[in-house]
């Protein structure tokens, strides 16, 4: 990283980073607060891995202070983690046998598979959830084997028709369970409708492999090269503010480049219109976590430069160790710096603009006969709004 | 008296090492449990198919503790794993 970062954040990277896996040492830091440093952890989602990079060979850097029980409470955290994802690891397994038996075909996405193959461990990657990809057309069946296995539809909005209209744009719908807390997602694409298509999931279950769950389950995984252009694209949907997701790409890249064909993967993903988050995981691995790259993907000069603004962003803004989400004009410009080509950015604009999201369907509230007029109130709302901006 | 056959371990019953330590969880009741150092090493050798009978011997040489006093904790700690249904015979 070529800014200067909290003294807690340099921390961080330097106990998630690949070069103290390989040992190396890193510069001198000062007077780390172990409380930001933990609360730091938490927010990323690494707290095991934080802990693994501490057990493993201490520091790369040396804090000149001492971190009083910090090793202690990342355990705990690391341990709450970890129950919760033995729970998601049932949850799946349930949820995979009642699916199988139903004859869905659904593929587990991130969460405890994930963490099983990239780290080897599946408590070792914070999940919040049990995320699921499904074909669209097999939502609703999907959705009813989850209300059999007592998952509830959740949202935060307050009509069915505004959470409806969530989901379909959002590309996901949430649950949840009652006796577990257990919450599922289950999404019929990668990215939000108004980013226009990614990958297909009908193509990706066609590629999928199984990964065991147990003695009596499995349950389909992407394939390599599809998991690794999934993990930079919810990346680039969250503008990369969790370094677990860093982490990931990290990982991937030192468990699968050598069965990876990346010169086959690299126009494959141009093709698509999804080389630029692509290449903007990838470098930010390498960047943050000094993750070694394969030749080609370093070889590579396309999009170097918005690359390299999109990298210098999302580090300026990991650095100053905030703890807080991102505000929308800035998602809005994270989403645009991960769209490849002038057009698709023109694009989405167009489809932001003239999408009636849930908001409008939750404040207007029009019966379904009317719905012709939520696009002009939407214009005069995005109007108003740009107006009060602009004072 | 420790069995000298193997243990079961119920397909609902999840264990994950994390560090030293052990965590399991029993899927059909809900309940979380935490395993010491040594008792994850215990879970780890039933785990593997090892008998309980084999156990103190195993661990004794593992952590330099006389074999009576490793059995005298084994009893217990199956007996507890057993009543919470986290093995059986």
């Amino acid at each position: 990283m070529e800014q200067q970062a909290c003294v807690e954040v340099r921390l961080l990277l330097a106990l998630l980073s690949r070069a103290q896996a390989r040992g190396q040492t890193g510069a001198g830091v000062a007077a780390p607060d172990a409380q930001k440093l933990l609360q730091l952890a938490c927010w990323h989602g690494v707290a095991a891995l934080a802990l693994r990079g501490l057990r493993r060979g201490g520091l790369a850097v040396k804090p000149a202070g001492d971190l009083p029980g910090f090793a202690q409470r990342l355990q705990e955290r690391a341990r709450a983690d970890s129950f919760q994802s033995l729970a998601q690891l049932a949850g799946l397994r349930e949820i995979a046998s009642a699916l199988k038996a139903a004859e869905l075909p659904v593929i587990a996405w991130k969460g405890v598979t994930l963490a099983q193959a990239l780290y080897g461990d599946s408590s070792m990657r914070a999940s919040c959830d049990i995320d699921l990809l499904v074909r669209h057309q097999d939502l609703p069946r999907a959705t009813r084997v989850l209300e059999q296995l007592a998952f509830q539809p959740a949202t935060r909005f307050l009509t069915a028709a505004a959470a409806a209209r969530a989901n379909h744009l959002n590309c996901e719908a949430q649950f949840c369970r009652a006796r577990d807390r257990l919450a599922v997602e289950l999404h019929d694409e990668f990215m939000p409708r108004l980013f226009g298509s990614t990958l297909a999931i009908e193509q990706c279950l066609v590629r999928a492999e199984w990964a065991v769950l147990g003695k009596e389950t499995r349950v389909r995984t992407l394939a390599p090269a599809d998991l690794l252009i999934s993990l930079c694209l919810h990346g680039a949907k969250h503008g990369w503010d969790r370094l677990k997701w860093v982490c990931d790409v990290a990982a991937f890249t030192e468990r699968y480049a050598e069965t990876i064909d990346w010169a086959a993967l690299l126009p494959a993903a141009r093709q698509a219109g999804v080389l630029e988050p692509l290449l903007t995981g990838l470098r930010l691995a390498e960047s943050m976590l000094a993750a070694t790259l394969p030749a080609p993907v370093s070889a590579c000069t396309r999009h170097k430069s918005a690359s390299r603004r999109s990298i210098a962003a999302i580090e300026r803004r990991i650095s100053a160790g905030l703890l807080e989400e991102r505000p929308v004009a800035l998602a809005m410009q994270d989403a645009l710096r991960a769209l490849s080509s002038p057009a698709a950015r023109l694009r989405y604009l167009v489809r932001r603009s003239l999408t009636i999201n849930a908001l409008d369907v939750e404040r207007f509230g029009l019966p379904a006969r009317w719905n012709a007029l939520y696009y002009p109130l939407r214009m005069v709302r995005l109007l108003r709004r740009a107006i009060a901006g602009a004072d | 008296m420790l069995a000298d056959s193997p243990v079961v371990i119920p397909t609902h019953v999840l264990a994950q090492k994390m560090d030293q330590e052990t965590v399991l969880l029993n899927a059909e009741t809900g309940a979380y449990f935490g395993l010491t150092p040594v008792a994850s090493r215990a879970w780890e050798l039933l785990e593997q198919g090892s008998a309980p009978a084999a156990l103190g011997a195993l661990l004794a040489s593992e952590f330099a503790a006389p074999v009576d006093q490793i059995e005298r904790d084994l009893t217990p700690f199956l007996a507890r794993l057993a009543e919470k249904q986290l093995i059986r015979d």
